[in-house]
């Protein structure tokens, strides 16, 4: 039941989640859409690591997380999950509160979760929290965990809420324990009025399977009004167990004919047909119908080894022959028994060994097979055992992943110290020649612009020229003191002077221009070098953290070691406690088995006590 | 008496107690080590398999998806096939019901690169249906994350294919 919750919730909530399709994907829900992937396929444990990448935890997250901790078999953790969660919707009004329906499915969660514990107080609370909307969904759970909490002083209505609860998977589990808490109050006749009337709603043909309504995604039509479709196996269990607490109901009325037909034709194939046989044996002892009971017996034997019942039907088998006044076939079959005793002692002895891991999945004996069906905390710790060994199965495969990682470190870690020591050098000495380039170039460019004519004047042709002019016109200065008339050698020397003045201007805007591209030609390239160099530098911090990441899966490599130490060591615990326990059922089986033979012994010298006289008689006579 | 105690037994089934579930304190904790360490791992694997610089990875997910029913997608990438996969029956129905598949996962140059995803299946009327859809995108720092939508498009009854960027913030 408790798994069916869980599937349920894991399914309600991934199914509620279908709008998404169309919603466009957003950060928030990748991960949940991408946890349903792995989820769908049958891979809680990436689903759950899926989820938990999520940036953002919404309640809903929580609560698929809490569902998904349950289907790994961590109930703790999906408690402790569910709890948050709970408390936090209680303080939370605001848009992020939980739905009322998703809140409803963690409240009934955690309220069994707390049963199971034994803490029925705290399950109480947390099922009183429950507010079950108008359109009933969870009424069931709610109404059944209350039952499991309050039994057996459940609360009984006037009438059988088969109605109320139409669209329920849970009502016929909740009608039938209102039945059977109806005949603990000495009204038997109503509760089999009530399971006549369940076993009518149980009988109604089905028009679609389940599981094929399931995964046809009509998910909704589950819960339509019309009622709930079960799977055929579970309406043929449900349809079985109404029938023996009918027959249940009749023996105790000692309408033992009523029982007898209820239970003469119950299925032999059926989940509960131990159950029916032993009610069955019971009404034909009490009926003296020896020779069905005997066959009855056999059947027992035949269909349930290794079972009390079974080994306690072989020495009835006796008793009622005995019962008969067959004294010698009373004595054959107590004979028989008494073999068959020490038949089953010996295969309990063979079957007994100590388990080994690798014989949990495949290789059991049908003793130890049968221990593990029968008893919950035997086949709870083998499940455990077969859960760590699955743990430690993917150990070598995440080793092989870490040693991976490692070896990329390590090569990128290589890779970047040989760009380090061969680039960082070069790239330093031509950043430096740049920058003195660069910086004499504007030291140029600023002098010239501070004194232009003197700069361009202090070299070069136009620099020749001009002291030649000057030197003509000193010459002319003086012959000119001398020639008072010749203006036309100052008009030719005024001429030239302008000729310079212009051809130096000229240059001057040309060479200044040819000193600015220079200028930033150079700027780019020292730009483009500093780059490079803080690429370097970039590509220093992310050696750094490379180192870090190494380290990081050195530490994990340890916890991996030091995990697989710590899975080995439960698994070898968890192995001695289910052999120590298997060896306690055989221990018990085993001195009940020495009871029942001591019962038989007394009861086979009964026999020939019995037997003994008359046969002394006969052989006296033949004498 | 003792058939009361056979339908004693047999409603105690129902009954959950508390010796049904052992405290497996410390089983739950090392199955959350295990949990954790392989959330570790996976994080190291995005970080140094696929850095954000180069990182690609494609999704696949579904609306409805009515009127196409998936059997296979190939992915190219500049002309080159990349990826290819056969749809089960369940993971098909995994993604109608909302879940979004990761298709591929791989490091490509910055640049311009073109994608186009391949579909084949069923479609209306259960007829074979090859379609292409292609994508230019431009990879810088950040990765790229797709996601090939298939959508029912009501007013012709047929399938759409989109492929839609997703911004990783």
């Amino acid at each position: 039941m408790v798994q069916r919750l869980s599937r349920t919730l894991l399914l309600t909530l991934l199914l509620s989640s279908l709008q998404l399709a169309a919603a466009p994907a957003t950060p928030d829900n990748w991960h949940y859409r991408q946890a349903a992937w792995a989820f769908y396929l049958q891979q809680p444990a990436q689903a759950l690591e899926t989820l938990q990448l999520a940036k953002s935890q919404d309640p809903r997250t929580a609560l698929l997380e809490a569902g998904l901790y349950l289907q790994l078999a961590m109930p703790q953790h999906a408690a402790q999950r569910l709890r948050q969660l709970l408390d936090n919707a209680q303080s939370n009004t605001d848009n992020t509160a939980l739905p009322q329906s998703l809140r409803n499915v963690a409240l009934l969660q955690f309220a069994r979760y707390q049963l199971e514990l034994g803490n029925k107080a705290l399950a109480q609370r947390y099922l009183a929290q429950v507010q079950i909307g108008a359109d009933g969904q969870w009424l069931g759970e709610q109404q059944l965990l209350s039952q499991l909490l309050n039994w057996p002083d459940i609360s009984l209505p006037e009438t059988p809420p088969i109605s109320a609860l139409a669209g329920q998977s849970e009502m016929p589990y909740i009608v039938s324990n209102q039945a059977l808490a109806l005949a603990r109050a000495g009204q038997s006749d109503v509760a089999l009025s009530w399971l006549s009337q369940l076993e009518q709603q149980l009988s109604v043909p089905e028009q679609r399977g389940f599981w094929a309504l399931l995964f046809s995604g009509q998910w909704r039509s589950l819960r339509a009004p019309a009622g709930f479709i079960y799977p055929a196996d579970e309406k043929a269990a449900l349809s079985d167990y109404v029938t023996l607490i009918k027959a249940q109901l009749h023996i105790d009325r000692q309408e033992l004919a009523a029982a007898e037909a209820l239970l003469a034709s119950f299925p032999l194939d059926s989940v509960l047909s131990d159950t029916a046989l032993d009610l069955y044996s019971h009404i034909l002892t009490e009926q003296r119908h020896i020779p069905t009971l005997l066959a009855v017996l056999q059947q027992q034997i035949k269909q349930q080894p290794f079972s009390l019942t079974a080994w306690q039907g072989a020495t009835r088998l006796g008793e009622q022959l005995e019962r008969q006044a067959n004294f010698s076939d009373a004595l054959a079959a107590y004979h028989w028994a008494e073999q068959y005793y020490q038949q089953q002692s010996s295969l309990i002895n063979q079957q007994a060994r100590p388990l080994q891991v690798s014989q949990l999945q495949q290789g059991l004996s049908a003793w130890q097979q049968l221990q593990l069906t029968e008893h919950n905390d035997l086949y709870r710790l083998s499940q455990d055992i077969i859960a760590v060994e699955q743990q430690l199965a993917a150990a070598p495969v995440r080793q092989q992943r870490l040693e991976q990682l490692a070896q990329v470190v390590q090569f990128k870690l290589g890779q970047q110290q040989q760009l380090l020591s061969s680039r960082l050098p070069e790239l330093t000495g031509l950043k430096a020649t740049l920058q003195q380039r660069y910086d004499e170039l504007r030291r140029q460019i600023a002098d010239a612009e501070q004194q232009p004519l003197a700069l361009s004047l202090t070299d070069g042709d136009t620099y020749q020229q001009l002291r030649r002019l000057e030197q003509a016109e000193q010459r002319f200065a003086s012959i000119n003191s001398r020639l008072q008339h010749d203006n036309d050698y100052a008009g030719r020397l005024a001429r030239l002077r302008g000729l310079l003045h212009w051809q130096y201007s000229d240059n001057s805007a040309e060479r200044r221009y040819q000193r600015r591209q220079q200028l930033e030609a150079v700027k780019t390239a020292l730009h483009k070098a500093e780059q490079q160099l803080a690429q370097l530098a970039a590509q220093g911090s992310s050696t750094e953290r490379l180192k870090a990441q190494q380290q990081r899966l050195v530490e994990l490599s340890a916890s991996q070691q030091q995990l697989n130490l710590a899975l080995l060591s439960q698994q070898q615990q968890l192995l001695a406690r289910l052999n120590q326990q298997l060896q306690q059922q055989r221990s018990t089986q085993l001195a009940q088995l020495t009871e029942l033979q001591r019962h038989n012994k007394q009861a086979m010298a009964r026999m020939m006590e019995r037997l003994l006289p008359a046969a002394l008689t006969q052989a006296g006579v033949g004498r | 008496m003792k058939v009361l105690v056979c339908i004693a037994l047999l409603f105690a089934s129902l009954l959950a107690r508390a010796d049904q579930l052992p405290v497996t304190t410390e089983l739950e904790q090392l199955k959350q080590q295990v949990i954790q360490l392989n959330r570790e791992l996976f994080l190291l694997e995005e970080e140094l398999l696929f850095p954000p610089q180069t990182q690609l990875a494609v999704f696949v997910s579904a609306d409805a998806g009515q009127f196409f029913q998936l059997d296979s997608v190939q992915l190219l990438l500049n002309d080159t096939p990349v990826e290819s996969h056969l749809y089960t029956a369940q993971q098909w129905d995994a993604i109608k019901r909302g879940a979004i598949q990761p298709l591929y996962k791989g490091n490509i140059k910055a640049g311009e690169h073109n994608l186009t995803a391949v579909f084949v299946g069923k479609g209306p009327d259960n007829r074979d249906y090859r379609r292409a859809v292609s994508h230019t995108f431009t990879k810088a720092e950040e990765a790229v994350l797709l996601e090939l939508q298939i959508n029912d498009r009501s007013s012709d009854y047929q399938a759409d294919f989109v492929v839609k960027p997703w911004s990783n913030d």
